[in-house]
């Protein structure tokens, strides 16, 4: 190998998709603002084009996108254009591309007939390709990399990775590394396996969290998404600035892309005395955000937590469309740098003691610890999920709806117990 | 506690009514009667006695004489009897309860102790009702007796339970209904479709792209081949235009070259040679004449020349004139400002003498040099400022803290002598006993907790004997009892006698007939087999009877030892307390013995000598802080003072060492440092003003010495030239003179010069003349020969042949110029050509405008083909660039989080929902009642095992409902008259015996008569059960009731009544 050399590593674009968990104040009429709306549309585009931009501007050599480019196979022709519009940029740079599919936009779903710039490779999804990356007519790195055909990969693609004399070999994969949870367990592999592969660095996506899984080398790596679009991807989002030096050593920078970030305000209502003071430390606590964000904009939800005399507001469907009304009025939203409160949680408590209660012999005891005792018993939760059918398996609402998870049954058990408990509880009456 | 005596005088149609003893001793008694017996008005007498006579709002005034009122007479578990009775006196009438022991009690004991606050509606309901009052379930719902039925057990209010259960249904349905439309499930639902729509149309979109794209390619290769025919079209057309342009050239061309082919030809001729000829010869004549004109000129000026004149001296020394008038105007300003010089020199010097008389008469001028006043003098001479000035506020400052020390001292002094003088007046009353303050506290705590533990175990010690006592009475009835049934007993001997005594009978009839005897023998043998049947009867109930008093016997005495070891318990922890108690007394109050009532003096005592205590320890600590104070402020002076003399001496040292400073310096003693950079600045601006002066005075001499030099340089040059001198005041103007002298002879000397060079150069020019003259005559030779002539008229006509054919060529190059310009290239020219030789102009027209159609026809079409490509453009860019599908699909996002929100929130209602549904079913099943549970085990030998349960649905106060083995629910409605009696009977009977303090006997009034024939026995047999434990009277006016009540026990009592009257008694 002659010189180091930079590259880009970035994955999951998920281009065009559009935001989960982000709701409209439907019962008050309560809407977004469209230049909110605008920008989160736009957002991935522009996490792409800071990308393409991060590329230039360090003059790397090369640009990797490990799969999940666009969020669905059957990609919007926007999504196609943009993208084709950043690699031609790139292509203008002199910087080539080097692609593979995910099982997001895996090979059999529909593309525009888009011709992409000679300097960008997508692998196929038949077999690992390799292509080599040249610099002044010698060959400094090979890329070796497969896609997608369908939706699901069950198979172990690693396997299918074999090294063929490259100065540094990379492999570009889409998979998901040792069963983590959260994600689909596609392409699935062990990090030893990859370890032991002869790879020089492992280029890979699907993990919308970024991880340098065996930062002793070879490196392999999940550089997240770039672009955050869910309550759950808090946080900075981007990609890796990789340099690689002569002796082959390896380097990793995370560089953020995303321009919009999602963020949560958990507050506890333990001795929050009144409305105003909830309001106001809300407030804060939302406005603190932009500056934790350092001026981007931020789209929040708020969990309350806790037990205080301040739930029996809470509870009331009325109350909290209010209270997110005029919290939203507070929060700047011109400039394009806002603070939008996209959605709240609501899982505060009475301040009884619900343990306490559901050792009494009272109706009410009976029913939290029948809610108790369904944490556990399974004829009683098939029971308890049979009452759920009349809406899971509704012929047309079905269609949007899953069954609670085990876990999410446990949540909604402990919610009914907290709905029983302001219905039933009579306190010191 | 049971009804063992009624006496009525008169109440309604009973008058002097008297059930004994022994008509009312068994456990169920049957008062039996006709209708109009007297039996609901013998009720409502035993109610009027209990409660008073104001029974439903009307007297029941005697009706067959005796007064008013009557006595029931109640006999407790020892045997003890109570008469209460009541006569006529105010509303309720008055009441008299004789005790056991003859004492009397009156309304209150009534209530209280055999009533047992039980209250009217109450004993209405559960001890003594008829049949209206059976089937009233409503008056269930009152009071205490709905508490023991439905309240107990939920923990919860009926309504909150129904309210709760309706919220939840409110809000489910608000939230989604299966077929519904407006709930908020619904609504989603059906916006989240719609936008689906719209995304799959928008999704479609591709597809559009795909086939609009490759419209515009076609479109635009359509356009490029229009726009080639165009192009074909407008060369044909061009070609055609030049043709018809060209036309009338290419005629002339032709007639021009057959003009050239018929003239002479001259191959060359000078080029404007004729303009060339004529402008030779022009030139040789106007030379001519300015040659004479320059002889003429030349011979003026000089003439001129000759008549200047200049004085060539004075010129020689212009540079000294020049010098003397350029230092003129110095000169005059020297004359001017002398006088101020010599004015300005007496200034300066009265100035410096006026500073040197202010630093004092013995200052000297060669003091300004000696005296040191730099920066480190005057830092020094600050220095020493300073230390004077701290010095002297420090012995200030230290004046100061020893006055406010010694101020101090004595405010101390005075405190010690005030808290001192508190301390001896505080005096500490004298305690009781001589004993540490702490242990008499606790002693009096002691004394405090046991009187009131002592007190409590008092009254528990007596309640036990007194429970003890009544244990004992009931040992004994028990005995009593068990004695009598022992004498029930048919004497063993009795069987014998009789069988003696039948013999005997039978052996006689036998001695009087034979049949007499067989007659006798069979009687004899049946008396005898109907006696022992009988006996063997009596004696099984009889053994039960005794092997239940025996076992209660039993029970009673393992109470009777219980309490007896509890007593004696109580008793040792008394006399342990009490023994503890005389200890403490002795302790605070000196005095083993003592009384409840002196624990307050004690206390408060005690709490006034711990305040006088509290009280001395604080004089003593203020004495102590106040001496040690006064200690501190002494010290503090002592060192004060001793600062103040050192502050002292250190000023003193300070001006000492400040006169040998000013003797080093030579500077004047009296200097104080204050005063030493005043002085500094004097002698400085003395030395300022010195220098001044002598510097004027310099100037002064300098300015007249100039002025003296200037005079003898111009002297000098007067006499050069030859002129007078001049003296100071003419100076100037002689200088003046001499300059206008100097300049008029240098102008005169110029123009002169000046002259010279014009005929200098008037001769030249005039030679040059000449010479050109030569030089044209031959180039006029030169000219006719080139032309091929000798003589310029010869020459003239050879250049106008050369001309004309000269111009003849000229237009075929124009013609052939503009053949070339129309046809635009080489190439084309010669298409031109073609096609003017083979074409005529009206064939050229005509096509022309053939092609100006099509190219017209053509450009539309390309026209519209650029309209439909910009428009598929447009529709191109729309879909490349449109947001609509992107904002789409957020909508549908916001709309499922929506969606999956209240889903959320109606799954967590509908689990709610259905674990309350749960609880209560559990609640129902597990959690009743007592008094529902024992009526439970009522109903079921009531309705022949048909219902095994009573329910009292949770969140309902207002109804029951029955179960059937099978797990089936029937509320009260759906049952038939004689099933919801029985349950209102499992539940009043369950109910009375819930009262168990309580002694009154259960009375029904005819209640079964709804009863079919099996569940009359089972309720009979349940009302059997029952009596054991409470007293059941039964009225009745059927027989088929008395018929197996005597069929299903064997052990009641019966009173006839008839028309208000008892008239018979008998035991089945």
């Amino acid at each position: 190998m002659n010189g180091g050399f930079t590259f880009v590593h970035a994955a999951d674009l998920h281009l065009d998709s559009q935001f989960k968990g982000f709701e409209q104040a439907v019962s008050t009429g309560g809407r977004v603002p469209e230049e909110v709306l605008r920008r989160l549309r736009n957002c991935t585009f522009e996490a792409f084009d800071n990308i393409v931009d991060l590329c230039i501007r360090r003059k790397v050599d090369f640009l990797l996108l490990a799969g999940d480019i666009y969020d669905v196979a059957d990609k919007s022709l926007r999504a196609q254009l943009r993208f084709r519009d950043g690699l031609v940029r790139l292509a203008e740079a002199g910087i080539p591309a080097f692609v593979v599919h995910g099982n997001h936009d895996h090979c059999s779903g529909w593309r525009a007939d888009l011709k992409f710039p000679g300097t960008v490779h997508v692998f196929s999804d038949q077999e690992v390709e390799s292509r080599p990356v040249l610099r002044s007519g010698r060959e400094i790195a090979r890329v070796y990399g497969i896609s997608y055909p369908g939706p699901a990969v069950s198979e172990d693609y690693s396997t299918r990775f074999k090294r063929s004399g490259a100065p540094f070999a990379i492999a570009l994969l889409h998979c998901n590394v040792g069963c983590m949870e959260g994600y689909e367990n596609y392409a699935p592999c062990r990090l030893s396996d990859l370890i032991i592969k002869d790879f020089d660095y492992w280029a890979l996506g699907h993990v919308h969290s970024r991880a340098i899984l065996n930062p002793a080398g070879p490196c392999v790596a999940y550089p997240g998404c770039s672009q955050g679009r869910h309550p759950r991807e808090t946080g900075e989002k981007g990609c890796y600035w990789v340099n690689v030096t002569d002796n082959r050593s390896v380097s990793l920078e995370f560089v953020p892309t995303a321009t919009v970030r999602w963020e949560t305000v958990r507050m506890s209502i333990e001795n929050i005395a009144n409305d105003l003071e909830l309001l106001e430390k809300l407030e804060k606590g939302l406005l603190d955000l932009q500056e934790i964000s350092g001026g981007q904009p931020v789209v929040a939800r708020v969990i309350l937590t806790g037990r205080g005399t301040l739930h029996r507001n809470l509870i009331r469907a009325s109350y909290t469309e209010n209270l997110i009304q005029e919290l939203r009025s507070r929060l700047p939203v011109e400039d394009g740098n806002f603070v939008w409160l996209g959605s709240t949680r609501i899982v505060t408590a009475d301040e009884v003691d619900k343990a306490e209660l559901a050792g009494d012999d009272t109706l009410l005891g009976d029913l939290l610890s029948l809610a108790k005792k369904a944490r556990d018993d399974q004829n009683l939760r098939t029971t308890l999920r049979r009452t759920l059918a009349n809406l899971i398996e509704h012929p047309r609402i079905g269609r949007y709806l899953a069954p609670p998870s085990e876990n999410e049954l446990n949540e909604l058990l402990e919610i009914a117990g907290n709905l029983a408990v302001d219905l039933l509880w009579e306190g010191d009456e | 506690m049971r009804l063992s005596e009624l006496k009525v005088d008169g109440f309604g149609i009973l008058s002097n009514l008297h059930l004994e003893r022994e008509d009312l001793e068994k456990n169920i008694t049957v008062i039996y009667g006709m209708n109009e017996a007297g039996k609901s008005t013998l009720m409502e007498f035993i109610r009027a006695v209990l409660f008073g006579f104001k029974i439903n709002r009307c007297w029941r005034e005697p009706l067959r004489g005796g007064r008013l009122g009557g006595r029931l007479a109640f006999m407790d578990v020892n045997g003890g009897l109570f008469r209460i009775e009541r006569t006529l006196l105010g509303k309720r009438g008055k009441v008299t309860v004789t005790l056991p022991d003859g004492t009397a009690g009156d309304e209150t004991f009534l209530k209280e102790r055999i009533l047992r606050n039980v209250t009217q509606l109450v004993f209405r309901n559960i001890f003594a009702f008829g049949i209206d009052e059976l089937r009233c379930l409503e008056e269930l719902g009152a009071g205490e007796v709905s508490a023991h039925v439905y309240g107990a057990g939920t923990g919860l209010r009926a309504d909150r339970i129904t309210a709760g259960l309706n919220h939840l249904q409110k809000e489910l349905s608000e939230l989604f209904l299966p077929g519904g439309v407006k709930p908020a499930i619904n609504r989603l639902l059906k916006e989240l479709e719609e936008a689906e729509a719209a995304i799959r149309r928008l999704q479609r979109e591709p597809g559009q792209y795909v086939r609009l794209v490759r419209e515009a390619v076609s479109l635009r290769e359509r356009r490029e081949r229009l726009e080639a025919a165009k192009r074909a079209a407008e060369f044909r057309k061009r070609r055609l235009e030049a043709a018809v342009r060209a036309r009338e050239s290419w005629v002339r061309l032709k007639v021009a070259r057959l003009r050239l082919e018929g003239l002479l030809p001259v191959p060359s001729f000078p080029e404007s040679g004729i303009d060339r000829l004529q402008a030779l010869e022009d030139k040789t004549r106007d030379l001519g004449l300015a040659r004479e004109e320059t002889v003429r000129q030349a011979v003026e000026l000089q003439k001129r020349i000759d008549k200047i004149e200049i004085d060539y001296g004075l010129l020689e020394y212009s540079s000294e004139i020049k010098a003397l008038e350029g230092e003129r105007v110095l000169q005059l300003e020297r004359l001017r400002y002398l006088p101020e010089q010599v004015a300005e020199v007496k200034h300066f010097e009265e100035e410096y003498y006026k500073q040197e008389r202010k630093l004092g008469d013995n200052f000297d001028r060669c003091f300004l040099e000696s005296t040191d006043t730099s920066l480190p003098a005057r830092e020094m001479a600050e220095g020493f400022k300073l230390k004077f000035i701290q010095a002297e506020i420090r012995l200030q400052d230290a004046r100061g803290e020893v006055a406010r020390s010694e101020r101090n001292v004595e405010e101390k002094r005075k405190d010690l002598l005030n808290a001192e003088s508190d301390q001896a007046e505080h005096k500490v009353p004298a305690p009781p006993v001589d004993c540490p303050l702490a242990t008499r506290e606790r002693a009096l705590d002691v004394l405090d907790t046991g009187t009131r533990r002592i007190t409590l175990l008092r009254a528990g010690l007596d309640q036990q004997r007194v429970r003890l006592v009544e244990l004992e009475q009931q040992k004994e009835d028990f005995e009593g009892e068990l004695e009598v049934q022992q004498l029930h007993f048919l004497p063993k001997w009795l069987p014998g006698a009789l069988a003696v005594v039948l013999i005997i009978l039978t052996a006689a009839a036998f001695l009087a007939g034979v049949v007499p005897g067989f007659l006798a023998l069979s009687a004899g043998a049946a008396v005898m087999a109907l006696v022992l049947r009988a006996g063997r009867h009596a004696a099984g109930s009889l053994e039960a009877r005794h092997s239940r008093l025996a076992e209660n016997l039993l029970n009673l005495k393992r109470r009777i030892e219980d309490i007896t070891k509890e007593i004696e318990l109580l008793t040792g922890q008394e006399e342990s307390l009490a023994e503890e108690l005389k200890g403490a007394a002795s302790t605070a109050l000196g005095k083993p013995e003592f009384s409840e009532e002196e624990l307050p003096a004690a206390r408060r005592a005690l709490e006034e000598e711990k305040r006088a205590v509290a009280r001395a320890r604080d004089l003593e600590r203020v004495v102590i802080e106040s001496r040690n104070a006064l200690d501190v402020e002494l010290l503090r002076l002592y060192s004060e003072n001793k600062a103040l003399s050192e502050s002292d001496k250190v000023l003193n040292d300070l001006r000492g060492e400040w006169l040998n400073w000013l003797k080093e310096r030579r500077l004047p003693l009296s200097l104080k440092p204050s005063g030493t950079i005043a002085y500094f600045d004097a002698v400085e601006e003395a030395g300022r003003r010195y220098h001044a002066w002598q510097k004027s005075a310099v100037l002064e001499r300098e300015t007249r010495r100039q002025s003296e030099v200037f005079l003898v340089r111009l002297n000098d040059l007067l006499a050069r030239v030859g002129y007078e001198a001049a003296t100071m005041e003419t100076a100037c103007d002689r200088v003046v003179r001499l300059v206008e002298m100097l300049s008029e002879f240098t102008k005169l000397a110029g123009e002169k010069d000046r002259r010279k060079e014009e005929l200098d150069r008037l001769r030249a020019q005039k030679l040059y003349q000449e010479n050109a003259l030569n030089t044209l005559q031959d180039e006029i030779k030169v000219l006719l020969a080139e032309g091929g002539a000798v003589e310029p008229e010869e020459f003239r006509r050879r250049a106008a042949l050369y001309h004309e054919r000269k111009q003849v060529a000229g237009e075929i190059e124009t013609y052939e110029r503009d053949l070339n310009i129309i046809a635009g290239s080489r190439d084309r020219r010669a298409l031109l050509d073609e096609d003017l030789e083979q074409t005529e102009k009206s064939e050229n027209e005509r096509e022309l405008s053939g092609l100006a159609v099509q190219i017209e026809e053509t450009e539309r079409e390309i026209k519209e083909a650029g309209e439909e490509i910009g428009g598929l453009d447009n529709r191109i860019s729309l879909l490349e660039n449109g947001e609509e599908l992107a904002a789409r699909l957020q909508e549908k996002e916001m709309l499922l989080a929506a969606l999956k929100g209240k889903a959320r929130d109606w799954q967590a209602r509908a689990l709610c929902l259905n674990l309350l549904n749960l609880a209560k079913e559990r609640h129902e099943r597990e959690r009743q009642p007592a008094v529902l549970r024992q009526a439970s085990e009522y109903i079921g030998p009531m309705t022949g095992l048909a219902y095994h349960r009573v329910i009292a649905p949770v969140g309902r106060a207002d109804m029951l409902e029955v179960e059937t083995p099978d797990g089936g629910r029937v509320a009260i409605a759906g049952l038939s008259r004689g099933a919801a009696s029985q349950l209102y009977l499992s539940v009043r009977l369950a109910l009375a015996r819930q009262y168990g303090s309580v002694g009154l006997p259960v009375i029904l009034d005819d209640i079964l008569v709804d009863f079919d024939q099996n569940r009359l026995r089972g309720a009979l047999q349940v009302l059997g059960e029952y009596g054991r434990d409470r007293q059941v009277i039964l009225f009745t006016c059927h027989d088929h009731i008395l018929k197996i009540l005597g069929e299903c026990l064997d052990n009641f009592g019966l009173v006839h009544l008839q028309n208000g009257m008892k008239i018979s008694n008998r035991v089945l």
